[in-house]
């Protein structure tokens, strides 16, 4: 816990892994039961609802808050107070705290003064690069560029493990992609994992490779993207009960019109009823399908409207 | 740490700095007008004194600082200050962090939470102590006057202002306005706390605690002999018995003899209407049983006091910190 820790001592190590991981606040159960495991060097998508424990599992990561049960191990260990994991762990929350009296420049400062790890010509190269200036309070930035130089502050730390809270919930179409672009080039450069959330895959599906799937409280899907996508299959046939299917394959989400059946169903065994067509799941389609699967109406409704600008 | 401490905090710590130096002006200005005053008087007694000591002004140096309106508001205002540091810096230490979300910035950076509140902490503490200090330093001075006159710098409202003590209050007032802050997470209800926490501590101690530091000495006399004391004693409380044990007359002063009303002594005590009449000897003999007496803390317990009073006030700020830093430790941000 003392040493500094070696990287790529396990290539396929799990930089994020939780067992049986529970958060409650009082009587409401932010997250219950959660399994999840992030392998080193990936871009993590934590996809849900607003609600689903996003935040909470983040901020579990993270070690800003403990959890009520539950085993995890992030990097080399529990997330803890000390300068080690502190320094090794990047932490975006959803709100983008800053110093709103102080500029660019003197955030730069605290990271110098407060991190034994900085790079502050990181921060100012991109800065630069944006037109925000590193003179002005940055509480008379814009929205965009307070997160932009949140996530500058944040990579600056070199961190191994960076956790975003909804980074790009509050920037317009194109800082979102000047963003998301600053992140993909960071991991690039450095090889670190990186887990972001946001109630819409759409926001993210172009950089991200993993996919973490919360609903209500639980994890509905972990893993590779591609993988996760080869194990669904869309099965469309005419109207009729999917028993028969439900005994190989297990159903996600059933749709019944007035003449047909669209099924979404998980495993890879071959179907024999020739009444069923079966394709390829889309990403988005999958994604769809596990957050209606036991949302309240309310819920579902959100997430079909999509990101509330 | 350090650095952001005074990144953060220099425009209060301007601010202080300020409203500190007025105050020294306004304890400048008024002691020195109070210690010319005095020497005038001194002087002018020294030069009468083949005239008699019955000069009025030579045994009450004028009347100057009997309840004289300056001398009550300084006291005022010096008692106040000790809680000010607390409110406006302490309160808002972690309070308005947890508010604006900047504890998620700054406890995500590479030092500890406990290595931020000790840093933090430590020098709003040091900021507190200088505050309290350099104001207690000045009151000493400026109250020599009083003291020497009216040797009261033992009492409630006096010895809370001189030497010591208010160091340990600000200090102490910092230390309540951090707990506070981190255990309601709302700056402006933290603040309310803070005045309430240490106005009630304050109150209680002195009140409840503050006299029983040492055990008081009681001195107990019979009528008609008088009791008296000097120095800078506290007097908790005096009174007279009769014979009974039954407390016919309590405080000072007041019509009759003996600081008792006559109606209360034996009938033939009735001729003591005049206070300077001698006491007849059928009165003395009625008076037998009849005791005054007097509780007090000796001048010479003093230091004692002001220490015990510091340690108690420095005890309560470090339980105060403890708190503070489980709370941080223990509690998700």
């Amino acid at each position: 816990m003392t040493a500094p820790a070696v990287p790529e001592r396990h290539p396929t190590a799990a930089v994020i892994q939780t067992r049986g991981l529970v958060k409650q606040f009082r009587r409401v159960t932010a997250l219950s039961d959660c399994d999840v495991t992030v392998p080193e060097g990936r871009i993590c998508a934590l996809i849900g609802p607003n609600g689903a424990g996003k935040t909470t599992l983040l901020r579990l990561l993270s070690g800003l808050a403990r959890p009520t049960a539950g085993e995890m191990r992030v990097l080399d260990g529990p997330p803890r107070q000390d300068p080690v994991f502190l320094s090794e762990v990047g932490y975006l929350a959803q709100e983008i705290p800053l110093y709103r009296r102080f500029t660019a420049e003197e955030h730069i400062s605290i990271g110098a003064h407060l991190n034994r790890r900085w790079d502050p010509t990181s921060v100012r190269d991109r800065l630069t690069s944006l037109h925000i200036p590193l003179d002005r309070a940055a509480g008379s930035l814009s929205g965009g560029q307070r997160a932009q130089l949140a996530l500058s502050l944040t990579l600056a730390k070199k961190p191994r493990l960076v956790l975003l809270d909804e980074p790009v919930a509050a920037l317009d179409p194109l800082a979102r992609r000047h963003f998301l672009a600053t992140m993909a080039d960071a991991v690039a450069a450095d090889g670190i994992t990186v887990v972001l959330s946001s109630h819409l895959l759409a926001d993210l599906e172009r950089v991200v490779d993993y996919l973490i799937l919360l609903s209500a409280s639980q994890v509905q899907l972990c893993g590779d993207i591609d993988t996760l996508l080869a194990e669904h299959r869309v099965l469309v046939g005419p109207r009729k009960d999917p028993a028969a299917i439900a005994k190989t394959h297990t159903i996600v989400q059933a749709v019944h019109t007035a003449r047909q059946t669209t099924l979404l169903v998980r495993g890879n065994a071959p179907v024999i009823d020739p009444a069923w067509e079966s394709s390829e799941a889309g990403l988005e389609e999958m994604v769809l399908a596990y957050m209606g699967q036991d949302a309240s109406p309310e819920i579902s409704h959100l997430t079909t409207v999509g990101d509330e600008q | 740490m350090t650095w952001l401490t005074w990144r953060q905090y220099r425009t209060q710590f301007g601010v202080g700095t300020a409203i500190l130096a007025a105050l020294c002006l306004l304890l400048l200005l008024t002691g020195l007008q109070l210690f010319s005053h005095y020497h005038t008087i001194i002087t002018e007694c020294a030069s009468n004194a083949g005239n008699g000591p019955s000069d009025q002004n030579c045994s009450t140096g004028g009347g100057l600082f009997s309840g004289g309106p300056t001398v009550g508001y300084v006291s005022l205002v010096v008692l106040a200050v000790p809680v000010l540091a607390g409110l406006f810096l302490g309160a808002p230490m972690v309070a308005a962090e947890l508010e604006a979300g900047t504890t998620r910035f700054a406890w995500m950076q590479g030092i500890t939470r406990m290595r931020w509140l000790a840093v933090k902490a430590g020098w709003l503490l040091l900021a507190a102590a200088a505050w309290g200090g350099v104001l207690a330093a000045l009151t000493t001075w400026w109250a020599g006057p009083t003291n020497a006159e009216h040797g009261s710098e033992f009492y409630p409202g006096r010895f809370d202002v001189l030497y010591l003590v208010p160091v340990a209050y600000a200090v102490f007032a910092m230390a309540l306005g951090i707990c506070a802050g981190a255990l309601i997470r709302r700056t402006v209800p933290a603040m309310a706390v803070t005045l309430g926490g240490f106005i009630g501590v304050r109150v209680a101690v002195t009140l409840w605690l503050r006299p029983h530091y040492v055990s008081a000495v009681t001195i107990v006399r019979n009528l008609p002999a008088q009791i008296q004391l000097t120095g800078s004693f506290w007097q908790i409380s005096t009174g007279t018995r009769n014979p009974a044990g039954q407390l016919i007359s309590g405080g000072d002063g007041g019509p009759g003899a003996f600081g008792v009303p006559v109606s209360s002594l034996p009938r033939a005590c009735a001729g003591l209407a005049d206070p300077s009449g001698d006491v007849t000897p059928s009165c003395r003999a009625a008076l037998t049983g009849f005791r005054s007496f007097v509780t007090y803390q000796p001048a010479s317990r003093f230091w004692t006091f002001q220490g015990i009073e510091t340690g108690v006030f420095v005890v309560l700020a470090a339980i105060l910190l403890t708190v503070t830093a489980v709370v941080l430790i223990r509690r998700d941000a």
